[in-house]
């Protein structure tokens, strides 16, 4: 397992440890479910707050495990995707892996520019030109923005799929690309590889 | 769920607790058991489990709050449909029920009403654009005493959401004194403070 993922990585074993911390926690709480006490929603609202700072930690570990080969600006992308989430942003951002990505997809406007919260917000602006299509990015540059993706074709039944959810799958089962996706109606994060979508959260900075 | 009939019976409440929580421990043992295969299916696991989470704070402090609010009022049935009808109608509200601990030393600004408790008063009150719309409302037993009262605001640091004066305000009075305070957020969200802490429920 590699283990060296440059800049701000949790490690697997503290995930590991951290989750079985919270199972005691809930075992402790069916055990202590008689007494009807206010208390015990402090405990509920503890237990699921020690919860969601976990499962942060396990979403950037297997972000940064799946993409530290291929860009070391994973910090910088992570950010941007949760300060996209947070105002309810639409965003469709392909990290390249080993697979090329360029005959799959209709090409956009060609950027060959430096990562940056910066420019990834403001090509993602409603209205903006670039905003519509996904950014391309390949090692350390935003090689383009604007690129159609190939759709999905599977169905998914009782669950709606939006056209920039179908795009991240669409390529992600073409290619081992990374898809990230933020949806615009709930700004809820979400990434797409090897044909499966996938919800993650990241950590605040 | 059977949210609607837990909320006056603990015993229901109980059984749902332990239904969830159980449901909770089963996910998590799956997701520990397979952790070291280092599969990404984890975080569907880890998403489900944040799901049933906020599903259990919400039937645990819809139900607490239906008991504490009896503590505070005698008109608690009034009380709840007004929070019901400001948060359907998506009308901003912050309202404070006094118990043992005076609050008047804590706030100021605002204007005696002395009026006996009514939906329609407390959303004309909370009717945008009205004068006493900022603020907060603060009822004892079944008397509003007073609106549009600024309340102290808390020193706390939410990291995990945008500030917002009321919640700031809601927190900041109850870390002063045993008073209950119930929020109603621009986008229809409801939540109670009490002893410092914030939480969410459910008027449906």
């Amino acid at each position: 397992m590699e283990n060296e993922f440059g800049g701000f990585s949790p490690k697997p074993e503290e995930i590991k440890q951290r989750l079985n911390h919270i199972a005691d926690g809930v075992d402790a709480l069916i055990s202590s479910l008689d007494q009807q006490k206010i208390g015990i929603l402090k405990e509920v609202r503890q237990l699921s707050k020690r919860f969601s700072a976990t499962s942060k930690m396990a979403s950037a570990y297997h972000l940064n495990r799946l993409l530290f080969p291929y860009t070391t600006k994973c910090d910088v992308i992570l950010q941007t995707l949760g300060q996209l989430s947070d105002i309810r942003r639409g965003a469709l951002i392909v990290i390249e892996r080993e697979d090329p990505v360029d005959e799959w997809i209709t090409r956009g406007t060609p950027l060959f520019a430096e990562i940056s919260g910066e420019l990834l917000d403001s090509i993602f602006h409603v209205g903006s030109p670039l905003h519509d299509g996904a950014v391309l990015i390949r090692s350390d540059k935003i090689v383009s923005a604007a690129n159609i993706l190939p759709l999905t074709k599977k169905i998914y039944k009782g669950k709606k799929l939006g056209t920039r959810h179908r795009a991240a799958i669409g390529l992600s089962e073409r290619t081992d690309a990374l898809v990230f996706v933020v949806s615009e109606e709930t700004g809820k994060e979400s990434f797409s590889f090897n044909g499966a979508l996938y919800p993650f959260q990241t950590i605040s900075p | 769920m059977n949210n609607k009939n837990c909320r006056d019976n603990p015993a229901l409440l109980q059984a749902e607790m332990a239904k969830q929580l159980n449901r909770v421990a089963e996910i998590l043992r799956h997701g520990i058991s397979t952790f070291d295969q280092n599969d990404i299916q984890i975080l569907n696991d880890l998403e489900e489990i944040s799901k049933e989470f906020a599903d259990l704070e919400m039937l645990v402090s819809t139900y607490f709050l239906n008991c504490l609010l009896t503590e505070y009022t005698e008109s608690s049935k009034e009380l709840s449909r007004a929070v019901h009808k400001l948060s359907l109608k998506r009308q901003q509200a912050l309202i404070v029920l006094e118990k043992s601990d005076p609050v008047t030393p804590h706030i100021q600004g605002g204007t005696p009403i002395n009026a006996q408790i009514s939906s329609p008063l407390l959303e004309s009150i909370f009717y945008p654009g009205s004068k006493l719309q900022q603020g907060a409302v603060l009822i004892k037993a079944d008397t509003v005493l007073s609106a549009g009262n600024v309340l102290p605001v808390t020193q706390q640091i939410f990291w995990d959401r945008l500030f917002d004066l009321n919640e700031a305000s809601a927190v900041g009075l109850s870390e002063r004194c045993d008073a209950l305070i119930l929020l109603v957020a621009a986008n229809g969200t409801t939540s109670f403070c009490l002893e410092g802490n914030l939480y969410p429920f459910t008027t449906a």
